[in-house]
């Protein structure tokens, strides 16, 4: 039975009509039509795309075909089969698509689709911190950032006998605020340099309740203060470590790609020039997989909620166990990504904080580029389990609220987005020194985006972007369905592919992915074996919106045609095949 | 001095600046935006009515309450209180039912749940409206959507029955575990 089954007035685009130069419109609308500089790979894709013109498809009522695929043997036996669904305006809806399998004297049948191979089990402690973050996340939504002056709501701690005066020195209104191993600290009647502190702990499980955590300045630099619990023991070395690689590699690379914690009047919320890095092991008493966290409500008037620290803050787990310093660096590039976007959006634009999907999957793309991925490359490694079930910007068939919504695939799946976006857009060239990073055009797309005053789907239009949300996601659904394949034709075009993966002369670790090439990484390995894919069949089933599918078709000989069709109003929708010889 | 006790008395009177507003019972029509806010910091969900106010909504019941904040975007008519003394004061509603009447384009979706049937040893879905109108469907379903039996789901779809179509859908509330 097929619902939409698909009329032959659709155009149908023969393979032999798309050979070199004549074929696939991958990156069409962006005037790029580079095949890359591989002189015997194609310039184009020889990809087989369904386009219709005829004006029953454009209907904008009830269903409307997509259009049909034409797979011939002749060209190939294997073929993959793209679908994707994308509509700007339900970011969230869940649309039935029927594809239709046939050959040329009839249809195919229905069958079960069958799976190349089962899912990998996620990893409980990655979803354990998963859960914990978004905790915090949600602990802190609708925090309302102070305006104008406030004071802090840290405190330098009254070490001295009482009646005995204190032998502070005033903070300058410039850098550096204060000399040596102290941060500045205004209480709202004077401001002090200050290296005995004490700190907000808020309670996630309680959020309305907070303890004073005794703690002390260790490391001041340019733009961060280390800031270690009382109650711990962290090594000189360590200290050492974390703040060298905050100060010249992770703030640097963070604020060329994302931009700078800074107000329109170029200072900080606390107006001490610098982000408290404060390293505590409450957080294990929280969760104990959870490396670390933003929380949006430390931006807010103490003097309105006495819960915020009143400080640009990002919480740390100690370094122990499975905690490392290059665990703790990727959290400090994915957190601190969180404060310069809630600037922002929300301090300096008034805007709305990033949707999650997005402020993520930058945060996550944040670890990357920094040289610290490993973390986020297992969300790809996840996404690459679930691709036809996740949405981009919304729950995907899999969960039922936007709190679970922000799953691991998810993430990886909007890691990997942004990843192709800045790729295509030129990506940068890193150079030798700890940041040394000149901007080829990918940087520019993905500091655009941050520093805009809209959100979610509304940063990714083509006006802003070069290609419209749908160009884009067809185009990553492609990307990621050949990446390191080595399909004749196809996986050497860098139109469609991701950047072969690049080892960080600072970090020592890798930047980028090869969807079909497994990451040694100091927690151990982390797979990929490109999308698990399933047979095309002719069935209807749902796709989420902002979502696709990645699927195959043996045709053993002469041509089985592919065709889809979905809702009519307000989705874009494509099919396209891309024949798979090695 | 007699006169002006007398004002402030019959101004005390007239108009008791502690008076507990009385609960009265509303319907109200809008677009439904999941917020949050506050010093708790969770997610509500705001009704901006038609006349441009916004109300934060409180489900009745813990189900309610979660099918609210899954609303957003979507324009509902909501039924419910007004003052509930549970609630705290200003423009907060008690919602004991709500309808929705918008999901895109003016067009309306049905609602209600999905369930399971056995047809000759093959588990097929159904979408069971809030009417009890059963329709199957398609079998291309089950393998994504067998974990949400039980999921209650706002549905687009043409045709009844066996020849129904959906065209989309989204959850409201999962499936119970």
């Amino acid at each position: 039975m097929s619902l939409f089954r698909p009329r032959r007035l659709l155009l149908t685009l023969p393979f032999v009509a798309l050979t070199a130069c004549e074929g696939g419109t991958l990156g069409d609308d962006d005037g790029d039509t580079d095949g890359g500089t591989n002189p015997n790979c194609p310039a184009q894709l020889p990809i087989v795309q369904a386009t219709c013109t005829d004006a029953a498809c454009n209907t904008t009522t009830g269903t409307k075909a997509v259009g049909t695929v034409e797979l011939s043997a002749d060209t190939a036996n294997d073929w993959i089969v793209v679908s994707y669904v994308s509509s700007v305006l339900f970011e969230n809806d869940n649309p039935n698509i029927a594809f239709t399998k046939g050959t040329a004297g009839g249809l195919g049948g229905q069958k079960a689709r069958v799976y190349d191979r089962p899912k990998a089990p996620v990893d409980p402690a990655r979803l354990s911190a998963l859960n914990a973050e978004k905790t915090v996340r949600e602990n802190a939504k609708g925090a309302v950032p102070a305006r104008g002056e406030v004071a802090t709501g840290i405190r330098g701690r009254d070490i001295l006998p009482p009646n005995a005066i204190r032998q502070d020195t005033e903070c300058a209104a410039t850098a550096p605020y204060c000399a040596g191993d102290s941060v500045c600290v205004d209480d709202g009647q004077q401001r002090l340099c200050q290296s005995m502190l004490q700190i907000k702990w808020r309670d996630q499980n309680n959020p309305t309740q907070f303890e004073l955590v005794d703690a002390t300045v260790r490391k001041v630099g340019a733009f961060g203060a280390i800031v270690t619990d009382d109650a711990i023991t962290v090594s000189d070395a360590d200290i050492e470590t974390l703040s060298k690689r905050f100060e010249e590699r992770i703030a640097p690379i963070d604020h060329q790609f994302f931009g700078e914690p800074r107000d329109a009047t170029g200072k900080d919320f606390d107006d001490n020039g610098v982000v408290i890095l404060f390293i505590t092991s409450r957080i294990a008493d929280f969760n104990a997989d959870i490396v670390g966290f933003f929380q949006a409500t430390d931006l807010e008037d103490p003097a309105v909620n006495d819960a915020s620290n009143g400080a640009d803050l990002l919480y740390l787990q100690p370094p122990g166990g499975a905690i490392d310093l290059d665990s703790i660096s990727g959290t400090i590039a994915h957190e601190y990504e969180h404060l310069i976007s809630y600037y922002a959006k929300v301090i300096n634009r008034q805007s709305s904080p990033e949707a999650a999907w997005l402020d993520e999957g930058l945060a996550t793309f944040a670890e990357d580029v920094a040289g610290y991925g490993a973390d986020s490359f297992r969300n790809v490694s996840t996404y690459m389990n679930e691709i036809g079930t996740t949405s981009l910007t919304g729950f995907g068939l899999v969960y039922t609220s936007e709190f679970e919504a922000d799953s691991i695939e998810r993430r990886g799946m909007a890691h990997l987005f942004l990843r192709f976006l800045y790729e295509q857009r030129g990506g940068a060239t890193y150079g030798s020194g700890p940041a040394d990073v000149t901007d080829n055009g990918g940087i520019a797309l993905i500091n655009g985006i941050v520093q805009s005053p809209d959100t979610s789907v509304e940063t990714i239009t083509a006006a802003k972007t070069g290609r419209s949300l749908d160009a884009w996601l067809r185009d990553f659904y492609v990307a990621v369905a050949i990446d390191g394949a080595g399909y004749q034709d196809v996986s050497c075009n860098t139109m469609a592919s991701f950047a072969a993966p690049e080892t960080d002369a600072y970090t020592g670790f890798q930047r980028g992915l090869d969807l079909r090439t497994s990451i040694s990484a100091s927690s151990g390995t982390i797979p990929f074996n490109g999308p698990i894919t399933s047979t095309f069949e002719t069935e209807e089933t749902p796709i989420p919106s902002n979502g696709g599918e990645i699927r195959t078709i043996n045709v053993a000989s002469g041509v089985v045609t592919a065709a889809m069709g979905g809702p009519a109003e307000d989705y874009e929708m494509g099919i396209l095949a891309i024949p798979a010889t090695r | 001095m007699a006169l002006t006790t007398l004002v402030l008395l019959s101004a005390l009177s007239g108009h008791p600046a502690s008076a507990v507003p009385r609960p009265k019972t509303v319907q109200m029509r809008g677009e439904v935006r999941e917020v949050s806010g506050g010093k708790l910091g969770k997610s509500r969900a705001v009704l901006v009515a038609d006349d441009g106010e916004e109300y934060t909504m409180h489900g009745i019941d813990s189900e309610t309450g979660e099918e609210l904040t899954r609303l957003a975007g979507v324009k509902i008519d909501a039924f419910g209180l007004l003052n509930d003394p549970r609630l705290p004061r200003g423009r907060h509603v008690l919602v004991q039912r709500y309808q929705i009447v918008d999901v895109g384009k003016g067009v309306v979706p049905r609602t209600g749940v999905i369930a399971s049937v056995d047809m000759g040893g093959t588990k097929r879905l159904l979408f069971v409206d809030d009417d009890g109108r059963a329709d199957l469907l398609p079998e291309g379903w089950g393998k994504k959507m067998n974990r949400h039996v039980g999921a209650r789901i706002w549905m687009v779809g043409s045709g009844e029955g066996a020849s129904f179509k959906p065209l989309r859908f989204s959850i409201l509330r999962g499936a119970r575990k």
